[in-house]
Parts: C-alpha cells; sequence; structure tokens
C-alpha cells in the first residue's frame, strides 16, 4: 500500500481508499479475534521424558530420533521468572530441539508452579534439593562422570552456586546464557531496588508468596509502554503486514505465563544479590558453606545480548574475572534478554556457535554396549 | 474532474490511513522512549515505594483480620493444607535420600565385586605362574635325576668292564642273602 495517491484520477483513489479502508477493518478485526479468541499455540513439543520429580518440578530427559554424538550430557536450569518452555518454544524455534538434533543428550530442570507450601524456599534449597540431585540423575542416567549445564538468566546465577560448592559429579563446562553474576550497575533494577524504601524484608514477610503478578510488573514495568501497549500494537503491524503471527502469539503465551515466587528467595535475590552484591565478594554462605566462585574450574562460555535491560552485559562479563579456570569464552550479539533463546537470531546465529563450542567441549560417543546403551536415546 | 477517467487532472493526496499508521508508531515510539526514561528516574522509584508499602500496610492488616477470622473457624486454612503438604516434600526428601543412598550403597558394593574380581583374577593368574614355576622344577628335578641314572648306568658298566678284564675274581666280600620262604597267599 503506497503512502501517497500520485496523480490518480478521483476513481482510482476512491477504490484505493475503499481497499485501504477495508485493509484497514479486515486488520482489526483480526487483530481482535487473535487476542481475544484465537485458542493458545502449543509449546515444549520436544519428545521428553520424565526422570525425576519432587515437589512441584520436574526433571525432563529429551528423547531423539538421531545417533548420539557426545557423550557429556547437557543440564539446562531455568530461571524461577516465566516458564522454562521458551527454552523449547515451538519446533525449529527451539534451543532443545536444536541441541537435541546435534547429537547432545539433554536434560533439563523445570522448577514446576511454586505455591504456598513453598514460600519458605531458599536458595539453600533450590541448589542443595533440587539442583544437586538433578546434576547426580543426569550424570548417572548418562553413564558420564561429568556434566555440562547451561543456566538461563537467574538459573545462571544458582548454577554458579551450585558450581562452586559441589564437585561430584564434575562439571566440565558451564554455560551462561545472559545470567547475571555482578549485580552492580544493574540498570533500572539498581534504581527501584536500592530505592530508600524498597525493603525486601518486608515485602517477603507480607506477601510471604510474592504474587506472579508482581514479578509480572517488575519486568513489564522496566519498558511499560512497550511491554503493556507495544506488544500489542506490534500484533497490529504484522498482520496488517500480512507477515505469520505465529510467532508472536507463542511469544506472548510465554511473556504472560508467570509462576508465583517464594518469599525466601525474593528476600536472597534482592538482598544478597541486587543490593549487596555478595555473589562476587564470596559473602554468599548456603547451609554453612561459604560459595567462593574461584573454586569453580569448569570451562565457562557466557553468551550475552548486547541490548539486554535485564541481565546487562557487564553482570555476565564479570564471570571472566571472577570464575576459576582457564577457559573462558565471552560472546555477545545484537539482540535482548529473550533474544539469546527466542527468533530467527538465536536460531541462525547464536545456537550454531554454543553448539560449536560445546561440541569442542564435550566427550565425543563412542559406541560402547557394556554401558547399555547403543547410541540412541 | 476533467478528461478520459479524470486522469488529465491528477490529485496527489497521502493515504490516510498510511498516514495514520506512520504518525501512531511514531508517537508510540517516543511515548515508549519517554516512559522508559521516566521509570528509571529515583522520583518514579520513591513514588512507586510509597505506592508499595501502603499496600503492605494494607496486606498486613487484612492477613491479621483474615488469621484471626480463620482461627475461630472449623474450615482448615490454606496454612493448613500447606502443612500437609511440607509434610509430602519432606516424605519425597526422604525418599530421595533413601534412594541415594541406596545407589551409594548399590555403586559401593559394584565397586567392591569389581575389585574383588579384579583381586582373585591376579590370584588366578598369579597361582597359574606359580604352577608353571613347579612343573618347570619338577621338569629339571627330572631331568636332573635322567642325567644322574645314566651317570650310574655309565659308571656300573665301567665298573663291569674294569672288573671284567681283572686277572684274579675278586671274593665276594657281602653274605649271600638268606633264603626266605614265601607264604602262600590264601586262595
Amino acid at each position: 500500500m503506497n503512502n501517497m495517491f500520485m496523480s490518480s484520477s478521483a476513481t482510482e483513489i476512491g477504490e484505493l481508499l475503499q481497499q485501504s479502508y477495508d485493509h484497514w477493518l479486515h486488520t482489526n478485526a483480526r487483530w481482535w479475534e487473535v487476542i481475544n479468541y484465537d485458542p493458545k499455540p502449543a509449546t515444549g513439543c520436544s519428545p521428553k521424558e520424565l526422570l525425576w520429580s519432587k515437589n512441584k518440578s520436574k526433571l525432563y530427559h529429551y528423547q531423539a530420533s538421531t545417533p548420539r554424538r557426545f557423550r557429556t550430557p547437557l543440564l539446562l536450569i531455568y530461571a524461577l521468572i516465566n516458564k522454562p518452555y521458551v527454552l523449547d518454544l515451538m519446533p525449529g524455534f527451539s534451543l532443545i530441539e536444536y541441541l537435541v538434533n546435534e547429537g547432545f543428550d539433554v536434560y533439563m530442570l523445570d522448577w514446576g508452579e511454586f505455591e504456598w507450601e513453598d514460600r519458605d524456599l531458599t536458595f539453600a534449597d533450590l541448589v542443595y534439593d533440587y539442583i544437586a540431585p538433578s546434576a547426580r540423575r543426569v550424570a548417572r542416567n548418562a553413564y558420564s562422570e561429568e556434566i555440562t549445564i547451561i543456566g538461563y538468566c537467574q538459573g545462571g546465577t544458582m548454577s554458579t552456586m551450585y558450581a562452586a560448592l559441589f564437585d561430584r559429579p564434575i562439571l566440565r563446562n558451564l554455560v551462561y546464557l545472559a545470567a547475571p553474576i555482578d549485580f552492580e550497575g544493574a540498570g533500572t533494577y539498581d534504581v527501584w531496588l536500592k530505592a530508600p524504601g524498597y525493603d525486601p524484608d518486608r515485602i517477603a514477610d507480607m506477601m510471604e508468596l510474592v504474587p506472579k503478578e508482581f514479578i509480572d510488573w517488575g519486568t513489564r514495568m522496566l519498558n511499560p509502554l512497550n511491554n503493556y501497549w507495544g506488544t500489542y500494537t506490534r500484533l497490529w503491524k504484522t498482520i496488517e503486514e500480512d507477515k505469520p503471527i505465529n510467532f508472536w502469539k507463542v511469544l506472548n503465551k510465554w511473556t504472560k505465563d508467570n509462576v508465583n515466587f517464594p518469599g525466601g528467595i525474593y528476600r536472597d535475590w534482592i538482598r544478597d544479590f541486587y543490593q549487596g552484591n555478595k555473589l562476587i565478594k564470596n559473602q554468599i554462605v548456603l547451609r554453612g558453606r561459604r560459595v567462593q566462585l574461584q573454586r569453580i574450574r569448569a570451562n565457562l562460555l557466557a553468551l550475552v545480548g548486547q541490548k539486554d535491560h535485564i541481565a546487562l552485559p557487564h553482570q555476565t562479563a564479570a564471570a571472566l574475572t571472577y570464575l576459576g579456570g582457564n577457559d573462558k569464552t565471552y560472546q555477545e550479539f545484537p539482540v535482548g534478554h529473550g533474544g539469546l533463546v527466542l527468533g530467527a537470531t538465536a536460531r541462525d546465529n547464536i545456537f550454531p556457535v554454543l553448539c560449536s563450542w560445546l561440541a569442542d567441549h564435550s566427550d565425543p560417543w563412542e559406541n560402547d554396549d557394556s554401558n547399555g546403551h547403543n547410541g540412541h536415546r | 474532474m476533467n478528461g478520459e477517467n479524470g486522469k488529465s487532472q491528477g490529485f496527489n493526496i497521502p493515504n490516510p490511513y498510511k498516514m495514520w499508521e506512520n504518525i501512531y508508531f511514531s508517537a508510540e515510539d517516543s511515548m515508549g522512549t519517554l516512559m522508559k526514561k521516566m521509570v528509571e528516574t529515583k522520583d518514579f522509584a520513591n513514588g512507586i515505594d510509597l505506592i508499595l508499602n501502603s499496600y503492605l500496610q494494607y496486606l498486613k492488616f487484612q492477613n491479621e483480620m483474615a488469621s484471626v477470622y480463620i482461627e475461630n473457624t472449623p474450615l482448615s486454612s490454606k496454612q493448613d493444607t500447606a502443612r500437609l503438604a511440607r509434610l509430602l516434600v519432606a516424605l519425597e526428601n526422604k525418599f530421595d535420600r533413601l534412594e541415594d543412598d541406596f545407589t551409594n550403597e548399590l555403586s559401593a558394593i559394584k565397586q567392591q565385586s569389581n575389585d574383588m574380581l579384579e583381586q582373585l583374577s591376579e590370584f588366578q593368574q598369579g597361582k597359574a605362574e606359580h604352577q608353571n614355576d613347579i612343573s618347570r622344577q619338577i621338569s629339571k628335578t627330572l631331568d636332573d635325576l635322567r642325567s644322574l641314572i645314566t651317570k650310574v648306568d655309565q659308571m656300573e658298566d665301567h665298573l663291569k668292564h674294569v672288573l671284567g678284564s681283572s686277572p684274579e675274581p675278586v671274593q665276594e666280600a657281602v653274605p649271600a642273602p638268606k633264603k626266605t620262604r614265601v607264604p602262600k597267599a590264601k586262595s
């Protein structure tokens, strides 16, 4: 549709105006329909089996029809905000699907939806009672003494605490996807969470289980107009330009699919990490054991988005300074927080980089019948 | 409008829909940037905290009132349900620990069995080697014995030869053996 009706006759202009009007009406009608009536798209479609479950959390093992190429298993640990199916969004746009097809043995820890009885959970509980048993089970199931952990956002921070505290199974590789390690200069969060009137203890005590709406509000208000209204105008524009809207629907479903936050973890997260920046100071103590970042000797890959406004690039880059180990790789991509795992840029540029690095840092799979495995999972 | 289909007199007007769209999205971008800058200010953070703390005060009052009311009703509260759920989670923890202990024990037994098998195989290998040594020693002794017998035979032959060529026969120095009666075997 042209911007200007250049030197056309009145009849043609009338027809074009009518066409534009019809198209505009159609766009509005379809827009309204998608927002209000379209069914939610299917997500998390990669075939998987439940390996272990505890409370609401589940450890999944992804199945593949392709032969396995690498012995070292991958354990994906997601954040506590929104749901982990963003890592397996839809066929063709799924990090897990990509990794599985490349021949990796992939596992993912899904935290589930926290409820009232989980309100006192702390990071110590998550690290000791959920991540550590998951890592043991992954190693056992894969017949491997070594594992790789991929931590997304807050999942990366939790993986760091695990890596500093546990020696077995051996953590060969640690991969960060937009994972904050240094909490100094955390952008807008720095202003909000360090304001004199902001008291995480009070919030945790009063709310106990911090409702998902509150967490969602905190994330969306970082860019309010864009997140609250812009998402719908983007849909309108996509429909108006006759582009496929399936990806928008999937993304919209995920961004609205929040979970409650245990008050104990909220208190730790804000007070010890954002306000105290205790992780890089080695001041985090979980069940009497100090989290010392220099103890982490695993190979490190840190992937960050240049436009990330939730975990800023320097927050992840700090891992290069504070973690032990000699093999450290850092790479930035021109994407935002979710862009590392969402969309065509992730699929075409970021996943191949991740896979290539993992392939270089994993043991190749050798058919060994003594393990009872034949290469297929 | 004059001429064929009015084309002789051209109009040059903008598409109002497109114009609206451009204006709208430009305005949205500007507003978005403005709002983003606004929420990054300390004033905004302080204002929000004021609202938040007021809400928390209200929540505290509401929770206290609700707990007083619930304590006096014969219905189970969400605290009761949570307590039950926690018991279940604790039970799960115990099962997990048992499973871990069992797996560790099993691994330890497997390891010990492997070690024992290795030791046994080493012992058997050692035993076989020992047997070989003994066989070798017996063979050597037998060989020595054979060579000794051969030498004795040679010496005997030589002695016979020497005695045979002697001019005077040598008297028997050893007395003749007594004749003994061999008892008949009972039929």
